[in-house]
């Protein structure tokens, strides 16, 4: 990776995580419904951008194709988007821990008002 | 049942097929403005109006459009038309939502594509209007007519591509503040 890598949208975010195995479009959209509880639910027309970028990023790759199926493209992951995946999560949890750390002593400090 | 009706704004295309659809109308093809309506149960369908990426994707054109009505059709709904560059799908409601974009980012991009393809129609318009309006004013030098009635008469007959290019430009403007909004809540 040549280009710092920034924040990953949402949708980007759920779609790696939801080609750890093998999957197609529709699959992705379900897996994501599920792992977010019904929260996230993907467009076809976000899907299929997002899907796009992904593989000219060479951060997913096609794994089959079948030409009887509807559900035709299957995709899976790469080694660079494991790894762009495996860095995201490192932002993330840094993200989480600053904002613990100070809205938690925020809090702290907000109670020790309350009692002096 | 045939109507026609044009429209400028695709969300607003939306909001008029699916009220059709809720009266028991849902719409089957396009051409030239005339929408071509079939019976079906009042609210059976979701419409969406999309402008779809055709440079993602691989193959050529007709490839990248084939799957990419695939694609949407592999996710529950339904191709229903397309005209030019624009494609309509539909969706059994009780097969769930059916929105096609679902994140700033993708609805920005959707928004920029619809700017540029308003860009380009109307910066042809704009030429027209203002090759006719020259033709207009020649015609009147040349052969001012008596009767100040026709030449009124004429100069409306230009009326309708000046209210187009307004129309473009008016949205164009409207997209560009869709995008700022969008981008500042991303």
């Amino acid at each position: 990776m040549a280009e710092r890598q920034g924040a990953m949208t949402e949708a980007v975010y759920y779609i790696l995580l939801s080609l750890k195995t093998p999957n197609h479009g529709y699959g992705i959209i379900q897996n994501t419904l599920e792992i977010t509880k019904g929260r996230l639910e993907l467009g076809a027309g976000t899907l299929y951008g997002a899907v796009n970028t992904l593989l000219e990023r060479n951060w997913i790759r096609l794994y089959s194709e079948d030409k009887h199926s509807r559900k035709k493209k299957q995709y899976l992951i790469t080694e660079q988007g494991n790894a762009a995946l495996e860095e995201e999560i490192k932002r993330l949890e840094e993200l989480l821990e600053n904002g613990r750390n100070i809205m938690c002593t925020e809090t702290g400090r907000e109670e020790k008002h309350e009692k002096i | 049942m045939r109507k026609f009706k044009l429209f400028f704004d695709k969300e607003k295309e939306e909001e008029w097929l699916n009220k059709m659809c809720r009266q028991g109308w849902g719409m089957t093809n396009f051409f030239m403005g005339v929408y071509t309506f079939m019976p079906c149960a009042p609210g059976q369908y979701t419409y969406q109006v999309d402008l779809p990426d055709l440079q993602a994707g691989t193959g050529g054109r007709d490839q990248r459009r084939r799957d990419y009505i695939e694609f949407v059709e592999s996710t529950g709904a339904e191709y229903v038309c397309s005209w030019v560059f624009y494609m309509i799908f539909r969706k059994e409601t009780c097969k769930g939502n059916f929105k096609l974009y679902t994140d700033p980012e993708s609805e920005i991009k959707l928004l920029e594509r619809l700017r540029r393809l308003f860009l380009i129609v109307g910066l042809i318009e704009f030429f027209l209007s203002i090759f006719q309006t020259a033709n207009y004013i020649n015609y009147v030098r040349n052969y001012w007519s008596p009767d100040f009635l026709e030449n009124i008469v004429m100069f409306l007959n230009l009326c309708p591509v000046y209210a187009f290019t307004i129309t473009i430009l008016i949205m164009i403007i409207r997209f560009t503040r869709k995008i700022n909004k969008l981008k500042l809540y991303k």
